[in-house]
């Protein structure tokens, strides 16, 4: 593979290794970019590259409630634009306050029970933003987020005397800031009784490429673990076989997206899903309105909405009475679609086709250490560093495109590190995610997320703000990765920076 | 296809060489030079240019609204399309502040968003706020990007590429574009105070603290300019010297190709108006052709009269590979002569066949930017 000159070389034998993880999306799947554009490039695999750059305005552009090309924001929102929460396509950063307006706040609120039970009177991921004459469900000005000091067992020291800063969030809204009342399972849910968390996006490139895992690989991981007696979600799995809450709508597909694992094929993934949800801008096969019933009805009662519904949204005078007029138009089921199938088609070139940013230095001797001690105490457990995609004979559930569409690009029988197991574990941390479940997240690419997004915060609720927080968070005494973490804090100061060092190498 | 073969010969190129440094030095002497000479004559006279003109903008509305004469407004006009000028001049250095803090797409977005604008106009508590004396913070943080902004400011002066006469415009359009205005100086400042630190003024620094925007790389303590000027070195987010200069590149390349591909081959290609930047002072061609000008700032080692072609880009380049160097030069004049001629005002000749030849010089352009970052990655001292 060409002419070698300057650095050590390793011996050609070895050689293969190292081109064989570059590749970290796989030969259709990387680029070589190692510049802040790096989280935005096309695949290989996209051979419409005109479509690729269209679909790319969709996600970095502000939505407009009504003037084009990007038009239809409201009547709630999330946020009007996909790139505020997706920060140069990286991971959200950590947050003083939450603004929907501020960049690279990717946040969700996440409002439950104290078991874990959405709110359902909120949409699944509450909107703070709302056109005139509308109120938003949740007035973010009175949201307040605290970062709290934690302590470990271990006073926040590695044996040698080395310390470490851990700090978690807490979240509270006052009733005050409800517009609506709170429920669960219908029945009614005391404000100040609700728990509120925070979820943030990580990186979205390479998500075409999990999408590529077949289904089989996928259960063949969870048998293992399962055999290992690791233990696993009884939501996704039940022993032997996948959980009929593990596989995905009516399909047989597991799911495998999100950090609840919620969503199954890409096709009704996090984005196809997002691109209406987070600014609600209708499509032809979405022609609602993300937005909840009770909203609906608080809204359609409320006198203020009353009295200048017709002002703002003359076209839904049907029947002169403002309750009704305002209540249909926010439950309607065949809203005129804002967005058009062809820009949909571009954003999925786009979504599935962003690339992989191809690992570096994995030649460099530190590096190197790290990556055999990642292995050795136990973290390529969880985040499994391959897998070999199949055919990605996607399918989508909405039926939007066929079964592996050739408009979209593939990826077939590429060998991708992900360092993932796509499987959901636990780390018991104080004021822990949701149900405490979360799929491992991916960690490639992430090494350049400081060029990439200006920051390079880490887990669910971007609590840590380096790579030693992110594994000493790992380190609970119930957690599923504290043999693990135990071993780390044995590692001597340059062993624990060889690995932290090849965390940020691939 | 073009590009797959380009992206296999860089892939091939990088996993020649393996490591991103030769003999083991992340910091080469030469490079660091050219990064210097970049970061103090391209990007630091463009953003405190881009600082001083919205300033100025402000301080020229202001003189319009007591005066409301044709003159000042006319002034007005002419001040704006400097400082946009510059800010177009500054797209091929779009990483890092601009992007880490949103402050594109906070001073950039378009289109407007006419209904929220009119909702606007129609809200006293909102044009109450906009007029008083933190108009300015106001607008930045409940105006939302779709009201902020360069566009937001063409919308109230310019109609069908002319500045508009004094009496169109009403006080409550005259206070929002004041207040939005002052935002964009803000984020101007912060620019500016992002890149340079302390070499900034002093009346812009204390600006920005007190808004408290940031202005350094990962909340830590390195600025911009030093972040990059430091490139190889510990605490840099650049490893090598060199991945400063690909950095350098990759910045050009992305203008080269959102120019041609999306700026003017969506509104070309998909026949939609609508995708037209900037419809209201009909600038878009001249726009385009400072987004390439900003490529040549890049590449010639600072804007016109602050080069020193010894320590440019073009420079280094030419020593590696003098052949290379040559087609980056006849593609950034090729790009800067097609874009010059294609008719104008853009919103009335959108489909005219001189705008594929413009399309095809930017994309022609990305793809020798593309070789010049795999030399980059190749050379050997």
């Amino acid at each position: 593979m060409g002419v070698f000159a300057g650095c050590n070389r390793p011996e050609n034998t070895e050689l293969s290794w190292i081109e064989e993880e570059t590749y970290a999306g796989g030969k259709l799947g990387t680029t070589f970019n190692s510049s802040s554009s790096a989280y935005e490039d096309p695949a290989p695999a996209v051979t419409d590259i005109a479509a690729f750059k269209y679909g790319e305005y969709l996600f970095e552009r502000d939505f407009t409630q009504n003037t084009p090309p990007f038009n239809g924001l409201g009547p709630l929102y999330i946020r009007s634009s996909c790139i505020a929460c997706h920060p140069g396509y990286g991971h959200g950063k950590r947050m003083d306050r939450y603004a929907a307006g501020d960049w690279g706040n990717g946040y969700l609120l996440v409002v439950t029970d104290q078991n874990g039970n959405y709110v359902s009177t909120l949409t699944g991921m509450p909107q703070t933003k709302a056109v005139p004459p509308f109120k938003a469900p949740i007035d973010e000005s009175q949201i307040q987020i605290s970062w709290l000091d934690y302590t470990d067992e271990w006073g926040n020291r590695f044996p040698d005397g080395e310390t470490y800063s851990l700090i978690y969030p807490e979240v509270t809204i006052p009733a005050s800031a409800y517009y609506v009342p709170l429920e669960v399972g219908g029945q009614p849910l005391a404000y100040g009784s609700e728990v509120v968390r925070l979820e943030s996006t990580i990186g979205i490139y390479g998500t075409g490429l999990l999408d590529a895992i077949p289904d089989d690989s996928l259960k063949a991981q969870y048998l293992k673990e399962s055999n290992a007696g690791v233990p696993l979600n009884p939501a996704m799995w039940a022993g032997t076989d996948w959980a009929t809450t593990g596989l995905y709508g009516k399909t047989n597909h597991p799911k495998r997206f999100t950090y609840a694992c919620s969503r199954g094929p890409l096709q009704d993934g996090p984005g196809a899903n997002a691109i209406w949800n987070i600014t609600n801008v209708t499509r032809g096969d979405r022609r609602y309105h993300y937005m909840t019933e009770t909203y609906a009805r608080v809204a359609s009662q409320d006198p203020d909405v009353q009295a200048a519904f017709y002002t703002y949204f003359p076209d839904y005078n049907k029947t002169g009475n403002p309750e009704t007029d305002i209540y249909n138009y926010l439950m309607s089921k065949d809203l005129p679609a804002e967005m058009s199938n062809d820009d949909y088609v571009n954003l999925m070139v786009w979504h599935r086709g962003l690339a992989v940013p191809a690992a570096r230095n994995l030649d460099d001797a530190e590096v190197q250490k790290g990556r055999k001690l990642f292995r050795e105490i136990g973290c390529a457990y969880c985040h499994r560093p391959s897998w070999t995609t199949g055919p990605d004979r996607f399918t989508d559930p909405n039926g939007f495109f066929t079964t592996g569409d050739q408009r979209l690009p593939r990826y077939p029988n590429q060998k991708i590190w992900p360092y993932t197991d796509m499987v959901q574990h636990r780390l018991c941390m104080v004021n822990d995610i949701r149900t405490g479940w979360c799929r491992t997240t991916p960690l490639w690419g992430r090494g350049l997320s400081a060029i990439c997004t200006g920051s390079s915060d880490r887990l669910h609720d971007c609590r840590a703000r380096n790579v030693i927080e992110a594994i000493m968070w790992h380190g609970s005494a119930q957690s599923d990765a504290r043999w693990t973490v135990e071993k780390f804090r044995n590692l001597s100061k340059e062993d624990r920076d060889a690995v932290v060092k090849f965390i940020n190498a691939i | 296809m073009k590009r797959t073969f380009i992206a296999t010969i860089v892939a091939i190129a990088f996993l020649a060489v393996g490591c991103n440094h030769s003999n083991g030095e992340l910091v080469n002497e030469k490079q660091a030079q050219v990064i210097e000479q970049y970061v103090n004559h391209t990007i630091a006279p463009t953003y405190s240019n881009l600082a001083l003109y919205t300033d100025k903008l402000v301080n020229d509305l202001e003189a319009f609204r007591d005066s409301r004469s044709q003159s000042d407004l006319n002034n007005v006009c002419e001040t704006f399309l400097t400082a946009r000028a510059w800010w177009e001049k500054s797209e091929a250095f779009l990483f890092g502040a601009a992007s880490d803090f949103g402050i594109d797409p906070h001073i950039d977005s378009w289109p407007l968003d006419v209904d929220a604008f009119n909702n606007l106009m129609n809200s006293p508590s909102m044009l109450a706020a906009l007029a008083g004396e933190d108009g300015d913070v106001v607008a930045g943080e409940q105006l939302g990007n779709a009201l902020l902004g360069f566009h937001g400011i063409e919308y109230i002066l310019f109609n069908n590429g002319q500045p508009k006469s004094a009496s169109e415009i009403t006080t409550s359009q005259l206070g929002y574009a004041i207040a939005v205005a002052g935002d964009l100086r803000n984020r101007c400042f912060q620019l500016e105070v992002s890149w340079i630190g302390d070499a900034a003024p002093k009346e812009h620094r204390d600006k920005v603290e007190e808004l408290e925007l940031n202005t350094t790389v990962n909340s830590g303590s390195y600025n911009y300019g030093d972040n990059l000027k430091k490139a190889g070195n510990p605490g840099s987010t650049y490893a090598s010297s060199v991945s400063g200069l690909m950095a350098i590149v990759d910045g050009c390349k992305t203008i080269a190709d959102e120019v041609g591909t999306s700026k003017i081959g969506k509104p070309y290609n998909g026949e939609d108006p609508n995708y037209i930047e900037s419809p209201y002072s009909q600038k878009s061609i001249e726009d385009f052709y400072n987004n390439i000008l900003s490529i040549q700032n890049a590449y010639y080692g600072g804007i016109e009269g602050q080069r020193t072609d010894k320590l440019s880009l073009h420079a280094y380049v030419k020593k590696i590979n003098a052949n290379l160097d040559n087609e980056v030069e006849n593609a950034i004049q090729n790009a800067l002569d097609k874009i010059n001629a294609m008719p104008r005002p853009f919103v009335s000749n959108y489909t005219n066949p001189k705008n594929a030849e413009a399309i095809e010089a930017c994309q022609n352009l990305d793809d020798v930017l593309s070789k010049v970052n795999e030399a980059l990655r190749t050379y050997e001292e």
